[in-house]
């Protein structure tokens, strides 16, 4: 029997046609063919993190280094995706061939593609075979982060492994101990949020573009042992977008002014960090507007009490100018009716569209997800 | 942060089938803070009934698949790349902490319907050509903005000649277009994988549907 599926929209793609591909810097969108930048130098090359850190890649990669020597001028980073993965490249010797060809080997982490370890050279070329190239999360701001595949550093003639080493010794298994929880001076409250305000006045805090990710926002690399520390975290919040965000806002919130925010299309791209909303909450953002917002970080805005307002005007993003006071009231109401919204900015009326659904209205009613639900429960 | 959201709620024990924490971002211990973490996470874990998998054992995603990841089934995850479980036939979605923790606790996961869009692959790739180099294809086509509310489901004869580990590299790289998530089915080659992971009795074939177009 089959069975038949209507789709919104379909693509069809030819395998047999692609060539290598490469995602040049700073988005993963920024596509070209590998044969269009050939020539380029380059000073890192990194393979790992849950793109392509499996049996088969690091296999691929094995094959293509055996008996071969690092460039000189390129320092080689290899992080194996899991301890299986790791165990099972050293239990069958391709990692002597990855070690002998001069690669650095780092743990089984997210590492570098998160910045964490590895930031590359000034102004250095990286390629990686990583997801993300935004820039500065690389952990230098002038880094040039090319992603591609690990095939594209070399060929290789694969074979299958029809069994893997399975070894679950680093799982320590469910319990109910009942033991003490270790709580450090680094772990912090959990998140708290104002309830909902039914006036609100305060400043545009902060203009950016199109595309604005959640490392402009909430940067990662060596900020992101603080995450479990809310007032140290909230110190970075937009540290590489405008590093006097956080100490203005935060002044302006202790003297009852609370800040907005005003952006382009597709805001809140990458990391799903809630710490991109909880942060910016903790320092006095209320209402992030927006052309359109990403479908992650919408969620976490509402969830720990932040409005999303969607401009119906899509040019009423170009009268806004940052400094700019504005001014909400009938907050309430208008999240509990739903439609749109007024707000006042600078002396003149804009409506726009509260982005949340029936459910995430309600949230924002009871300041946060965490309230909503211990409400509910 | 999840972990201290999920304390907050005052609930004994995890209603899911499994909950795993894993340690794979903050693992450079250049002071206490990531230590100190670690340490929560694993005494925290140990009184809720949450697997920990500790520093070393790999990063979430690949040891998901490998370990712990089911066709068929769904798996909402603090991390945006968690799509990358839809390589292995999960329905599988990234969000925010506080989401997970509510679901840890056994209340729903809230979304709008999504649209689908079919990617129909034909053909096999060519030497120096990888599954790397297909999702970056469709980053091209589709671009980052503008897919919100967008599931993609792979499907077509193509898709016969992908691993598990090329299907998860094209699944987790939809995190970067915006969709919800990215699926491929579970067949014969899922059950290949999980049958040398040993965990032959995680598979349940999940089909893709034919076109009605064709």
């Amino acid at each position: 029997m089959k069975y038949y599926a209507v789709y919104d929209r379909v693509i069809d793609i030819d395998l047999g046609t692609l060539v290598p591909m490469v995602a040049c810097p700073h988005s993963p969108d920024n596509i070209k063919e590998i044969k269009s930048i050939t020539g380029m130098k380059v000073d890192q090359v990194a393979i790992g993190s849950c793109t392509n850190s499996s049996f088969r890649d690091l296999m691929t990669v094995a094959e293509i280094l055996k008996g071969k020597k690092v460039h000189p001028d390129v320092s080689f980073i290899v992080a194996p995706g899991s301890k299986q993965v790791f165990e099972m490249i050293a239990a069958n010797g391709a990692l002597a061939h990855i070690i002998a060809a001069g690669a650095r080997i780092m743990e089984s982490a997210c590492g570098f593609c998160i910045g964490s370890g590895q930031a590359p050279v000034t102004k250095g070329i990286s390629l990686r075979t990583n997801n993300r190239n935004f820039e500065g999360r690389s952990g230098t701001d002038s880094g040039q982060i090319y992603l591609v595949s690990p095939e594209t550093a070399a060929l290789s003639a694969l074979k299958g492994e029809d069994k893997f080493i399975i070894d679950d010794s680093l799982v320590i298994p469910p319990a109910f101990s009942g033991g003490d929880i270790f709580r450090g001076p680094n772990i912090g409250e959990p998140p708290y949020t104002d309830p909902l305000l039914d006036e609100i006045s305060g400043v545009i805090g902060l203009k950016v573009g199109d595309k604005i990710t959640t490392d402009h926002i909430m940067p990662a690399g060596q900020r992101l042992k603080y995450r479990s520390n809310i007032p140290e975290y909230s110190k970075y919040v937009f540290e590489n977008v405008d590093a006097e965000f956080s100490s203005r806002s935060l002044k302006n919130k202790n003297s009852g002014v609370y800040t907005a925010i005003t952006a382009g299309e597709s805001y809140g791209q990458g990391s799903s960090r809630e710490h991109a909303a909880i942060c910016p909450m903790y320092l006095g953002v209320r209402v992030v507007m927006a052309k359109s917002f990403e479908r992650i970080h919408s969620g976490n805005l509402v969830n720990f009490g932040i409005i999303p307002l969607l401009f119906i005007n899509s040019s009423d993003y170009d009268k806004i100018k940052q400094g700019d006071s504005f001014k909400i009231t009938g907050l309430v109401d208008s999240v509990k009716n739903g439609g749109n919204l007024k707000i006042e900015i600078a002396g003149s009326m804009f409506e726009m569209q509260i982005l949340a659904t029936e459910r995430q209205r309600k949230i924002l009613l009871a300041g946060g997800l965490l309230n909503y639900t211990r409400e509910n429960m | 942060m999840a972990y201290l959201q999920f304390e907050a709620m005052n609930i004994p024990k995890v209603r899911t089938d499994i909950s795993v924490s894993y340690v794979d971002h903050n693992t450079l211990q250049m002071g206490y803070e990531n230590a100190d973490d670690h340490k929560y996470l694993q005494t925290m874990n140990s009184n809720f009934g949450i697997y920990y998998s500790k520093a070393g054992n790999g990063i979430c995603h690949q040891v998901h698949l490998e370990r712990f990841g089911k066709p068929g089934a769904t798996l909402l995850g603090s991390d945006s790349h968690t799509p990358t479980g839809g390589g292995i036939g999960m329905i599988a979605i990234g969000a925010g902490g506080i989401d997970v923790a509510v679901a840890m606790g056994g209340g729903p996961f809230f979304l709008t319907c999504p649209r689908v869009i079919n990617i129909r692959l034909t053909g096999k790739l060519r030497p120096w050509v990888a599954a790397k180099d297909v999702i970056l294809k469709v980053l091209e086509i589709l671009t980052t903005k503008g897919n919100v509310g967008y599931v993609v489901e792979y499907t077509g004869p193509g898709i016969d000649t992908l691993s598990v580990p090329e299907r998860a590299t094209i699944t987790n790289m939809g995190a970067e277009l915006g969709v919800t998530t990215s699926v491929f089915p579970g067949d014969n080659i899922t059950k290949e994988f999980l049958t040398a992971q040993g965990r032959a009795d995680s598979y349940r074939e999940i089909l893709c549907c034919v076109r009605q177009s064709n």
